[in-house]
């Protein structure tokens, strides 16, 4: 049996072991039926906001109070004697408010309970009085609308690259949380898997058929293939309640940032996605291998390593091109997420891009090494967690 | 087949095997006895190159390298399956990591389930089984793939009388087929039954090795008596008659060792005079005899 063929069999093994389509499917449902009450429910709630509220005003003469425009809200006049009566009716929910307006500068809302609307009729007033001023004043409407317009800024871009705007920021956070999302995952699978086979005592019968490497190989890409497999799942949910709400309720167009339109970077991102799941997975594998019981274990915490680093790219798109987010997206520990971030960002420099990978690429081969030789000795360690001396020494061991 | 030459393994405080030689012929069965502790799980381990010893050596067939993993089987003392897993599939996935094909694995488990007796079983989880039926499976996992070498660290833990057999029987059909076998048990009536040569390590040392009648011939020097008392020997009586040795087995009964260069008869009359004697019977040297007294013996020259 070659080196790959054991990897193979291990990968399907992990595989297997490890992907339930039924609870794929059960939590794809599960995700669909969350987000959509999360779309839904607001909307639900905007029929309410929608409706027409009707305020009875008294006091108009003295303050002209209208509706403004994109508000629902009919005022209607009624002479100071029937405040009472008024009063009354709001109580009973028969009006939704009365504005008493003493002075234009003295105005009482009526309300039985907190409005969510009283924000509208602030405005209305601020409207009406402002219209009241500028006719004091002389002012033509349109010499007013001149006065408060703000002045048009028009941002154009030196870069080819930049200037993706909200969808190229929206973009940036997907990718980030993509990634965020299948380290933690992963995380799940490999520090269950391993701890979980030391525990029932299977390492010894594995290592007396196939090289530890070729075990913890074949573990890496067999989980990895799960949790993308799980994260895929989980974006397709993600995804058809997307479509189902666009086509519900409708809203603003979403377009790709120019960036991704390049094969080269598409390929580049998916490539720096492996990569990192790759290295990542490596260190959860060293880690999970020297921790003997779970429960109490103090390691577990290095497991949050990655997630700190890859939360890091959220700093990125703020300034794609400054020092920290260059070092971030050509540190191995970083670039995997800060990198991507870089190029749907900004214009990086396809040298730049190389030397990243290059360093990803090479600090995978270390890592999977290192991550091997303690995977090797740990997994065969039972009663006791190896110190980080003897894990050096490992490490630095043929 | 295996030359084993003088390996020491040291822990951080222990000498789990300290200068230990033996061989081990093609075909023939191997066992290795002793207390736990002894050392036997890390000779074994050695066996198998999951460690490497501090020094000395181990050669097959005259070569350092170790046999490839399609040629060996090996049944750990830790057992481990996974629980979870159908019993079909956990088989078909061993069989596979020590390189058959998938379909070969899956035809030999269903004629090594049928054999066992568990054929109906397959695709439940592991975890469904009873103690004695995982091991099954776990004795199939080590030789499914047809092993020239086939280490077993407690074979017959957790079995029945008739199972215990029934291995029994396995173990001699492997040998007959060609398969060499080093095992390691506390069962000692077992071993005796089935062993051509054993090792007794004891404190990480070799302690006695040979074949079965060698080493009986070797300790059959006296007599062993199975006194049945109606009343409990008074402390007073252990190291009284000089020269035998006393050993409480059980209550009211006690066993006495003579040597052949005291006379039986007024060893006899002595305990005659010093105890109630209920029932007296002579045994011969059993291999747990053997072992027993082989440990006290380098246990004694170790202090």
């Amino acid at each position: 049996m070659t080196y790959w063929q054991a990897v193979q069999a291990v990968m399907r093994w992990e595989f297997q072991r490890y992907i339930k389509w039924k609870q794929q499917i059960i939590g794809m449902l599960i995700t669909m039926v969350v987000v959509g009450a999360f779309v839904v429910l607001p909307r639900l709630g905007d029929d309410d906001d929608e409706r027409v509220r009707t305020v009875a005003v008294i006091g108009g003469d003295v303050l002209p109070v209208t509706g403004v425009e994109g508000s629902e809200l009919a005022f209607v006049a009624h002479p100071p004697s029937e405040e009472e009566e008024i009063r009354r009716r709001v109580e009973a929910e028969e009006l939704d408010g009365l504005l008493i307006v003493r002075s234009p500068d003295e105005v009482e809302l009526v309300v039985r309970r907190d409005a969510g609307w009283a924000g509208a009729v602030h405005a209305a007033i601020t409207s009406a009085r402002r219209e009241q001023m500028i006719t004091r004043a002389g002012l033509s409407s349109e010499q007013v609308a001149n006065i408060l317009a703000p002045p048009a800024l028009e941002v154009s871009y030196t870069s080819a690259g930049a200037g993706a705007g909200r969808s190229g920021r929206i973009t940036v956070i997907i990718v980030i949380s993509l990634m965020l999302f299948t380290v933690f995952v992963g995380m799940s699978y490999i520090f269950g898997s391993i701890t979980g086979e030391k525990q029932i005592r299977v390492t010894e019968q594995v290592i007396s058929a196939i090289p530890p490497q070729a075990w913890i190989d074949g573990k890496i890409l067999g989980l990895m293939l799960v949790s993308i497999a799980g994260v895929i799942a989980q974006v397709i949910a993600f995804g058809a309640v997307f479509i189902i709400s666009r086509t519900m309720f409708g809203g603003d167009p979403m377009t790709l940032p120019q960036s991704l339109g390049s094969p080269g970077t598409i390929v580049s991102i998916l490539l720096f996605g492996a990569f990192g799941l790759f290295f990542w997975f490596a260190f959860f594998g060293a880690i999970a291998a020297t921790i003997d019981d779970p429960q109490h274990s103090a390691r577990g915490s290095f497991l949050m390593l990655p997630v700190f680093a890859t939360v890091l790219a959220y700093m990125v798109p703020g300034s794609p091109d400054s020092g920290l987010s260059r070092f971030l997206s050509l540190f191995p520990a970083t670039s995997p997420a800060a990198m991507p971030a870089r190029m749907l960002s900004s214009d990086v420099a396809v040298v730049e891009i190389a030397l990243s990978l290059l360093l990803l690429a090479g600090s995978i081969v270390l890592l999977r090494t290192a991550a091997g030789r303690i995977f090797r000795m740990a997994m065969l360690m039972y009663g006791k967690e190896p110190s980080w001396a003897e894990m050096r020494r490992w490490i630095l061991q043929k | 087949m295996i030359t084993v030459d003088r390996i020491r393994k040291q822990y951080a405080t222990v000498t789990a095997v300290d200068d230990v030689s033996f061989d081990v012929a093609r075909g023939e069965i191997f066992a290795l006895l002793g207390p736990n502790g002894a050392g036997k799980t890390t000779l074994i381990r050695m066996l198998l190159g999951l460690m490497e010893p501090d020094s000395g050596s181990i050669t097959f067939e005259g070569y350092e390298t170790r046999p490839a993993p399609h040629e060996i089987g090996y049944l750990p003392e830790d057992r481990g399956l996974y629980p979870d897993v159908k019993v079909l599939d956990t088989l078909v996935h061993f069989g596979a990591l020590r390189g058959m094909s998938r379909r070969a694995a899956r035809d030999a488990a269903a004629r090594w389930l049928g054999r066992m007796k568990l054929a109906d079983r397959a695709g439940e989880p592991l975890k469904a089984l009873s103690k004695g039926n995982q091991q099954k499976v776990q004795f199939i996992s080590a030789i499914l793939h047809g092993p020239t070498l086939a280490v077993l660290d407690e074979p017959f833990s957790g079995l029945d009388p008739l199972n215990q057999d029934f291995f029994l029987d396995l173990l001699r059909e492997l040998r007959d087929a060609g398969t060499t076998i080093v095992l390691s048990a506390h069962q000692m009536q077992l071993v005796e039954r089935i062993a051509d040569r054993i090792l007794v390590m004891n404190r990480g040392q070799a302690v006695l090795s040979g074949t079965l009648p060698a080493v009986r011939r070797r300790w059959t020097t006296g007599r062993r008596l199975l006194v049945t008392l109606a009343e409990p020997a008074p402390a007073s009586f252990d190291g009284s008659i000089p020269g035998i040795e006393v050993q409480q087995v059980a209550d009211g009964v006690i066993e006495v060792f003579v040597p052949d260069e005291l006379e039986l008869s007024p060893v006899l009359a002595e305990i005659g005079t010093r105890l109630n004697v209920r029932e007296l019977e002579s045994h011969p040297v059993t291999l747990h005899d053997v072992y027993v007294r082989s440990i006290a013996r380098h246990d004694e020259e170790r202090a």
